[in-house]
C-alpha cells in the first residue's frame, strides 16, 4: 500500500491550486482575520491572533474532505485507479490509501501553516500544541473518511463535493468557528453539542487556556471511531465499476 | 441562443437527481444564510458571580448566574462575554473582549439608560446581503458544470465553429446558471418573507437588483476562473478562497474599519458595493454609482472569459 499512498500524496503536492488552497489561503485568512478584529480581544491575555490561528487550522482540518474526493475520484486519477484495482492488490487498499495520503497532506500543511503563523505572530498555543496538534490530527482523519465515504455512496465527486461544502459549512456554524453558534438561536446552540468542531474547538480551548486536558482524549477516541465507521461505509458501498 | 439555452436545461433535467440535489442545496444555502443572517440579534452572555438574579433587565444582556468564576476558555469561545461579580457592594465587570462590553454593563448595573448603546446599527437588508452575497457567488459556480464538460468533450470546439457562434453560448450558459440563481434564490426570500413571517429590511422586489447583479458577478467570475484553469477542481479552489477572502474583506460577516491602503481595497471590492447598493435602496434611493461598481468587474471577467476561451480555442486547446 505504501506506494500507492506514496504516488496519491505526490500527487497532491505537485497541484499549486490544492497546494496554495491549503497552506497559502488558510495563511491568508489568519493574518486578515486577525488584523481586522484585532480590537476584539484584549491583547495582553490573548489576541485575535492567537483564536484565529486555532480557528482557522480547524476549519482547514474539517475542509480536507473535500481534498479527500479529489484525491478518489478526480477524473485524472480515475483511470489510474481502476488499474490498481484490477491488480493483485486488495480493494479496500485503494480508498484506505487515498484516505491517508490526504490526511498526511493536511497534516503536512496544518504543520507548516502554524509554524509560520507562530514564528510571525508568536502564536504559542499555550505550551498544548502536540494536545492541540491530536485533535486536528483526528479531525482531519475523520474529514478524510468522510469525503472518501461521500464519493462511495453518491459515485459522483461533483455531488460529494457539492454535499459536503454544505456538510462542512453546517459543522463549522455549529462548531462556532466564524461566531458563537448562540449568535443563530438557542435551538441552533443546543445542537452544537453534537459537532466535532465544537468538540475540537472545546478541547482545544480548554487545553490552551485551561491547561485542562480532560476532553483531548474523549474528543480523539470518538473521532476515530466515526473515522472507522465511515471505512465500514466504504467497505460496504466501494464498487470498482464506479471508476468506468 | 435560445437553441443552446433549451438544450442546456434539457441537459440538466436529463439529470433530474443532479438536479434536485443542486437547485436543493442552492435553497438551503440561501435559506440559512436568511435565517442567520435576519434573525441574529448580538447580546451580550454576562456570567454574574452573586446569589440571586441578576439586578437589571436589559434586552442586549442575558445573564446566568454562576457559583464559580467561569473557565478562561469559556471566555475565549464566547460563551461568556463580561464576568460581573459584586464586591464590597460595588460591582466589577471584567471581560477578555477589547471593546467596550464591561463599560456597557457597569452602566447598566448603575441603572442608566442604555438602550442602543450596544445595538447592531447595520441595516437589516445590509445584513441580509452580507450573508446573501457569498452564498449567491458560491452557488454560482454550481452551474457552470456544463461549459466544463463541453471544453472536454469537443462541443466547444463545434459551437466555435457553427454560425452561431461562441458569443450565443456564453450569453445562453449565463442565462441559463442566472435564471436558477436568481430563481431560487427570489422564491426562497419569499417563502422566508411570507411563509416564515420574517422582517427582511426592505420590499422583497428590490432585492432583485443585489440578487441579479451579485449572480451575474458569480457567473462572470466562475466563466474566467474555469477560463483560465483546465482542471475543474482547481478552478473551484481559486474561486471559493477568492469569493470567500474578498467577502470577508468586504465586510460581508460584519462591517469592518481598519483605515489605510487596506480599507481603500476594502471600499473597491463588488460585495462592499452590494451593500451599499442594498443599504441604499433600503432608504428608497436609486444608488446608480455603487451599480455601476458591480457592473465594471461583471464586464471584465465576461470580456475576459470571452477573450481566453477564444484564444484557446483557436490554439487547439479545446
Amino acid at each position: 500500500m505504501l506506494p500507492i499512498i506514496r504516488r496519491d500524496l505526490l500527487n497532491l503536492l505537485i497541484n499549486p491550486a490544492l497546494l496554495l488552497y491549503n497552506t497559502l489561503f488558510p495563511f491568508l485568512l489568519i493574518v486578515v482575520l486577525g488584523a481586522i478584529n484585532r480590537d476584539l480581544y484584549d491583547s495582553e491575555v490573548i489576541t485575535a491572533h492567537d483564536y484565529y490561528t486555532v480557528a482557522i487550522l480547524v476549519f482547514m482540518a474539517l475542509n480536507i474532505s473535500i481534498i479527500a474526493t479529489n484525491s478518489f475520484m478526480e477524473r485524472s486519477v480515475k483511470r489510474p485507479n481502476l488499474r490498481i484495482g484490477y491488480a493483485p492488490v486488495a480493494e479496500w487498499k485503494l480508498y484506505v490509501s487515498k484516505v491517508l495520503a490526504t490526511f498526511l497532506f493536511c497534516m503536512g500543511s496544518i504543520l507548516l501553516v502554524s509554524a509560520v503563523v507562530a514564528r510571525i505572530y508568536g502564536v504559542g498555543f499555550g505550551g498544548a500544541y502536540f494536545a492541540f496538534l491530536a485533535l486536528l490530527a483526528a479531525l482531519a482523519m475523520l474529514a478524510s473518511t468522510i469525503g472518501v465515504a461521500f464519493c462511495c455512496l453518491l459515485r459522483d465527486e461533483e455531488s460529494a463535493n457539492k454535499i459536503l461544502a454544505l456538510v462542512n459549512l453546517f459543522l463549522a456554524l455549529l462548531g462556532g468557528v466564524f461566531f458563537h453558534p448562540r449568535t443563530i438561536g438557542e435551538t441552533f446552540a443546543a445542537a452544537s453539542a453534537f459537532s466535532p468542531v465544537r468538540w475540537v474547538m472545546q478541547a482545544s480551548m480548554r487545553a490552551i487556556h485551561d491547561n485542562d486536558y480532560a476532553m483531548v482524549l474523549p474528543a480523539v477516541v470518538i473521532m476515530l471511531a466515526l473515522g472507522g465507521v465511515f471505512l465500514l461505509i466504504c467497505r460496504r458501498t466501494f464498487r470498482l465499476e464506479d471508476y468506468l | 441562443m435560445i437553441a443552446y439555452l433549451r438544450g442546456f436545461f434539457a441537459r440538466i433535467l436529463a439529470k433530474p437527481y443532479y438536479l434536485a440535489l443542486s437547485v436543493g442545496l442552492t435553497a438551503f444555502f440561501i435559506f440559512v444564510a436568511l435565517l442567520v443572517s435576519a434573525t441574529a440579534e448580538p447580546t451580550l452572555r454576562v456570567a454574574y458571580l452573586a446569589d440571586g438574579d441578576f439586578p437589571v433587565e436589559v434586552d442586549a444582556i442575558e445573564a446566568v448566574s454562576l457559583d464559580a468564576e467561569p473557565r478562561r476558555s469559556e471566555l475565549v469561545l464566547g460563551d461568556y462575554d463580561v464576568v460581573v461579580e459584586e464586591v464590597d457592594g460595588r460591582y466589577e465587570a471584567e471581560s477578555l473582549k477589547n471593546v467596550e462590553y464591561e463599560a456597557f454593563v457597569l452602566a447598566a448595573l448603575a441603572g442608566e439608560d442604555v438602550e442602543g448603546y450596544f445595538a447592531d446599527e447595520t441595516p437589516r437588508a445590509v445584513r441580509i446581503m452580507g450573508f446573501a452575497v457569498v452564498v449567491l457567488l458560491l452557488q454560482a459556480f454550481f452551474y457552470i458544470d456544463l461549459f466544463i464538460e463541453d471544453k472536454k468533450n469537443g462541443a466547444l470546439a463545434r459551437v466555435m465553429s457553427s454560425p452561431r457562434g461562441l458569443g450565443s453560448y456564453l450569453v445562453a450558459l449565463t442565462l441559463y446558471a442566472f435564471f436558477i440563481v436568481f430563481g431560487v434564490a427570489m422564491v426562497v426570500l419569499a417563502i422566508f418573507r411570507w411563509g416564515f413571517n420574517q422582517d427582511v429590511g426592505m420590499p422583497i422586489p428590490y432585492y432583485a437588483i443585489p440578487f441579479a447583479l451579485t449572480t451575474l458577478l458569480g457567473i462572470a467570475f466562475s466563466l474566467f476562473s474555469c477560463a483560465l484553469i483546465e482542471v475543474r477542481d482547481n478552478a473551484a479552489a481559486l474561486f471559493a478562497s477568492v469569493v470567500l477572502f474578498t467577502s470577508i474583506l468586504s465586510g460581508s460577516f460584519g462591517a469592518l474599519n481598519v483605515g489605510g491602503f487596506l480599507q481603500r481595497v476594502m471600499d473597491a471590492l463588488p460585495q462592499r458595493h452590494v451593500m451599499e447598493l442594498s443599504d441604499a435602496l433600503a432608504g428608497d434611493a436609486l444608488p446608480v454609482g455603487h451599480a455601476a461598481a458591480v457592473l465594471a468587474p461583471i464586464v471584465l471577467f465576461f470580456a475576459l472569459a470571452g477573450w481566453l476561451i477564444r484564444a484557446k480555442l483557436r490554439a487547439g486547446r479545446y
